[in-house]
Parts: C-alpha cells; sequence; structure tokens
C-alpha cells in the first residue's frame, strides 16, 4: 500500500479521478455504440467526392477560402471579394470562420471543411438524449429520440457536409439542453453562436420564451411562477453577446460596422428571394407546405455513369427526410400538444422547437410568397424526433422497435455511397 | 473589343463586348481581342507584344489581363498574357487551335466561341482572391466590440459558475 504521506499527487489525482467519475451519468451502452456507429457513417469517405463541392458548399466552402486567404474559383462568389474577408452578407460570418478554421487545420482537403459539421452533428445527437433525460424521459425514450434524429437521411446529409443549417441546429440544441442543466447564461451563449451562424437563431431562441410562457399558462398555479428573472438574464446575455461579437466580427472579417447594419441587409436580402404570388416554386424551391409530404426532394450532389445502356449512380446526396419521420411527425406533434397540457414537458419542449423554427419560415412564404427550400427543416428535426419518441413510448415494444428500424430502412436506401 | 468596320455588326460587337465584360466581372481577368484591319509589317509577335503594354492591359486586374489579336487578312492569331498570365500554356493554345481550325464560320462566330472558350479555362482556373489590403477593417471598432462580447461572457460565466447548475 502507498503511504498517502510520500505520495501526496498520487493520492490527489486517485481522488479527482473518483470525483470526475461520480460527476458522469450512468453511461448508456447503446447510446456509444450509437455514437461510434454514426460517427463512423459521418466521416465514412468525408472528403469524397474529390475536388468537387455538395450543393451549397459552392457558396460557404469558397467563403471559407477566401477568408483563408486561399485560391477560389469564380462560382458562388459575388463581385467583391478580398482575401482575409468574408464575401457572403447574406448570413452571419462565424460558421464560415469555422469552416476557414477546419481548412486551414486540415490543409485545404474536404475533411477540413465538413468535419465541423460532424462534430456538430454528433453533438446534437448527445443533446437530443441529454435532453430527454433531463425533461423526465425514460431512456428508451432517450434512445428512440436519438436513433430517428441520426438516421434521419436530411440531418445525416447536412451533419457530413459544409452548410450553416447544422451549426445553426447543433448550436441551438446545445443551448436548449445547457437551459434544462439550469445553466441559463451558457445556454444563452450557445444559442447566441448558433445566431451567429445563421440568423434563424434569433427565431429558434424563442423556443425557450415560448416554453417557459406556456408552462406557466398551463400550470396556472404558484407553485410554478414564470422564471421572470431567469428569462430576463438569458435574454439580457443572448441579445448583448450576439450584439458584441456580430459587431468584432463584422468590423474584422466584413465592411458592415454595426451589427444593427448587417442584421438588416441580411433581412432586406431576404426580402428580395420572393416569388410573385402565383407562380409555383421553381428548380429546387418549395414551400413549407410541401416538406409534409417531402416533396420537392432534391438532388444535392450525383455521378452517374453510362455505359452500355445501364446508368450507374455510385454517390447521390439527396435532400430528403425519412419518409416515416415525416408522415408521423403531425400526429406525434398533435399528441404532443395534447400531453404538453397534461404537464409533460418532453412533449413541451417538441411543440415549441418546431413552432420556433417552423412558423418563421412558414410564415415568410405565406405571408412575402419567400422562396424556400425542403432543407428549412433541419432545424425542426430534433423537434420531430423527440415528439415521435415521445408518442412512440405509448406504443408496445414491437413499435418502440419497428420504427426505428423502418427510420434506418430509409437511411439505408438514402446512403450517398451505392458503390 | 476592336475590329475594323464592317467586320462586325453594331448587335454583334455589342454581344461580344458584353461577354469580356462579364469574364472582367466574374473572373477579374481583363481580356482584350484585337481584329486588325490590314497585315501587320514584320514580327506579328512582337507587334501584338508593343500593343499589349501600350493599351496597359490587365495591369489594374488582380487576375491578370490577356489580348488575342488576329489577323484575318493573314490567318494569324496570338495572345499575349501579363506576367501573372491567366491562362496556362495550353490553355492559350488550344483557344488558338480552336479559333484557327474554326476557319469556316463566320468572324463573329469564331470570336464568340473563343471567348466562350476563354471563359470555361477561366473557371476552371483558382483565382486568388482580391488583395487584403482592400478589405476595409475597422480593427479599432472590432476590438471595441470584442471586449463588449468578453465582458458578457465574463458575466455569463461568472453568473454560470455561483449558480453551479442548481436552477433558478
Amino acid at each position: 500500500m502507498l503511504d498517502p504521506q510520500k505520495f501526496p499527487t498520487v493520492f490527489k489525482a486517485r481522488d479527482g479521478m473518483r470525483r470526475l467519475l461520480l460527476r458522469v451519468p450512468n453511461l448508456d451502452v447503446y447510446l456509444i455504440i450509437l455514437l461510434v456507429v454514426v460517427f463512423g457513417l459521418l466521416n465514412y469517405r468525408l472528403n469524397e467526392p474529390e475536388g468537387t463541392l455538395i450543393f451549397d458548399e459552392t457558396y460557404y466552402v469558397q467563403d471559407a477560402r477566401v477568408i483563408a486567404g486561399l485560391a477560389v474559383t469564380p462560382e458562388g462568389i459575388p463581385d467583391r471579394w478580398f482575401s482575409g474577408g468574408d464575401p457572403n452578407s447574406e448570413h452571419p460570418p462565424l460558421a464560415k470562420l469555422i469552416m476557414a478554421a477546419g481548412i486551414s487545420i486540415f490543409q485545404a482537403d474536404a475533411t477540413g471543411w465538413r468535419f465541423p459539421s460532424v462534430l456538430l452533428g454528433i453533438l446534437s445527437l448527445l443533446c437530443i438524449y441529454g435532453l430527454v433525460l433531463r425533461l423526465g424521459g425514460t431512456r428508451v425514450e432517450a434512445r428512440l429520440a436519438t436513433t430517428i434524429l441520426a438516421f434521419d437521411n436530411l440531418f445525416f446529409v447536412h451533419a457530413r457536409i459544409a452548410t450553416l443549417d447544422i451549426y445553426l441546429a447543433g448550436f441551438c440544441l446545445l443551448g436548449t439542453w445547457l437551459y434544462f442543466r439550469s445553466r441559463y447564461e451558457l445556454s444563452a451563449l450557445s444559442f447566441a453562436l448558433g445566431t451567429l451562424c445563421k440568423i434563424n437563431g434569433l427565431f429558434a431562441v424563442l423556443s425557450i420564451a415560448l416554453y417557459e410562457l406556456v408552462r406557466w399558462k398551463i400550470s396556472s398555479d404558484s407553485a410554478q411562477p414564470l422564471p421572470r428573472k431567469t428569462i430576463f438574464i438569458f435574454f439580457s446575455i443572448y441579445l448583448s453577446f450576439t450584439f458584441f461579437a456580430l459587431g468584432a466580427l463584422d468590423c474584422y472579417f466584413t465592411e458592415f460596422r454595426t451589427p444593427i447594419e448587417h442584421i438588416h441587409h441580411i433581412f432586406q436580402y431576404a426580402a428580395t428571394l420572393v416569388r410573385q404570388e402565383g407562380v409555383a416554386p421553381q428548380g429546387i424551391e418549395s414551400t413549407p407546405l410541401q416538406w409534409w409530404l417531402n416533396e420537392r426532394a432534391f438532388d444535392y450532389f450525383s455521378i452517374s455513369y453510362s455505359a452500355d445502356g445501364i446508368t450507374s449512380i455510385p454517390i447521390l446526396f439527396q435532400g430528403k427526410m425519412s419518409n416515416f419521420l415525416i408522415a408521423v411527425a403531425p400526429f406525434s406533434l398533435v399528441y404532443c400538444c395534447i400531453e404538453a397540457k397534461r404537464g409533460s414537458r418532453i412533449a413541451l419542449l417538441a411543440v415549441c422547437l418546431f413552432l420556433a423554427n417552423y412558423l418563421p419560415v412558414l410564415a415568410s412564404w405565406f405571408f412575402a410568397r419567400r422562396i424556400c427550400y425542403i432543407y428549412y427543416m433541419v432545424p425542426s428535426l430534433p423537434a420531430f424526433s423527440l415528439a415521435t419518441a415521445h408518442a412512440l413510448r405509448r406504443f408496445p415494444t414491437w413499435a418502440q422497435v419497428t420504427f426505428p428500424l423502418a427510420v434506418v430502412y430509409s437511411f439505408y436506401f438514402l446512403f450517398p455511397f451505392r458503390d | 473589343m476592336t475590329a475594323p468596320a464592317g467586320a462586325l455588326s453594331i448587335v454583334q460587337r455589342r454581344e461580344l463586348d458584353e461577354s469580356l465584360g462579364r469574364i472582367q466581372e466574374e473572373n477579374k481577368v481583363d481580356l482584350a481581342v484585337y481584329v486588325t484591319s490590314h497585315p501587320v509589317q514584320g514580327s506579328f509577335k512582337d507587334w501584338s507584344e508593343k500593343l499589349f503594354v501600350t493599351w496597359n492591359i490587365g495591369k489594374s486586374w488582380d487576375g491578370g489581363g490577356a489580348l488575342m489579336i488576329i489577323s484575318p487578312a493573314q490567318h494569324l492569331v496570338h495572345i499575349v498574357q501579363s506576367a501573372k498570365p491567366p491562362f496556362s500554356e495550353q490553355q492559350a493554345a488550344a483557344i488558338k487551335q480552336n479559333f484557327v481550325e474554326d476557319a469556316n464560320s463566320s468572324l463573329a462566330r469564331r470570336l464568340r466561341r473563343a471567348i466562350a472558350r476563354a471563359k470555361r479555362q477561366l473557371s476552371n482556373n483558382p483565382q486568388r482572391p482580391q488583395t487584403a489590403a482592400l478589405l476595409k477593417r475597422d480593427p479599432e471598432r472590432a476590438s471595441s466590440y470584442a471586449f463588449g462580447a468578453f465582458a458578457v461572457l465574463a458575466i455569463a460565466l461568472y453568473l454560470s459558475y455561483r449558480r453551479g447548475g442548481e436552477g433558478a
């Protein structure tokens, strides 16, 4: 036996390790295996197709290259661009800066601009799992929600390409999880990071306010008063950090001199992306109503070969949700509305997450004829997986097993690499 | 686009000018085309290079510049490029070769094809972004905002640490 007097450092380290292990929650082997599998799938041929950009990477990776001072091809680049600056003024700069950092670390390889998306995808899964447990859900419910989200095709594709939606979804889910861990200030910071990646974070953060307001309204007793102080601190930190951080990024990487100027420009630009009344969606565009039928899904990228009259498609990235998930999503959400009224916190959160992310898009399309795309559903996918998992707990075990298997089945058929 | 009177119609000339303008705008390359009206005396290559220098082609363009000189009377085509050439030697040779081989088409059609080919070649070439010196940064203001952001961050961390995740 070692003498604590003689080896104090060893004993201090042992105590530290014990304390650390006590802090680690009861680890779920299923979750670990799921994360390892999904991480492997996300990284599978991550830098392929070599030398090609997938879908909107044409914009964001090119922007990131300009920020990193690297050579670019002219596609997706506006007229004025300067080395070290962010040429894309339609979105806040943070996500593109993270991609530029990835490019610098991985030596301009595609892994560099896609790996941050992989990390945020994994983070989103961890947060969904943690959220369910935190809000009183069972381990089965947490596993279901995580599995459904992990194997939804749209989520999976966005978690391995360099676009902004997974940054928004990842940071906002982290913010939501932190909020329910009572880390309100850190939660506000995380939501702010999401907003600095894509301006829709301004809407996503409303899910928290909505949750607290509805919960207060529903409970209608003094046992659960509206946490005014918490909400005040949360939004004060969120707004002030977003303001100052966006101002700093703008002054250094763009030609905007105040964050207000930039946000105004973003909304002004968005207001120009409209279709006239009566004109059907063009090309890859779709309406928020069509998404419920998985309509107007489109190919992000494909490689096809034709030989001897036979066409093969070895690589096909599709912007399409799992048919099973989107089919049950409306039912799950309605069920969650009823359950929320009965006091279920998970159900209420699922509904609030959905409303905060989907309603602004729906309203912009409905009132302003804003051009929309199916991938605007990415931030709503966690709400669908939460709602569906919550609804599934009422079903017998065979249904709880069959449904995620069905999602995996659709994932298999939509998997981008077919060779 | 410079061509002798009568070689191109007004519409054709405008169309070609617009194509060259698009290359300037999108590819940041100053591309010019000169069609000679008379046979060139002496070395065609030397004469082309003198013209390139006289016209200052590509001097104020980050992607450099190129001048395509055509002498229909002598059936000669030459491409002069700036010190930082927008086209590789093979690309320039391919553009010239295609223009020469397309001899049966009208001049306007040949020029249109040559410019389109040049644009395609340029689109395949990665370009350096314009110099960072042109980016109007405001580091002082950025520092002030960053100070604000760090202050909020510090307050948030302090409040979170003080609460210790206990809940409000």
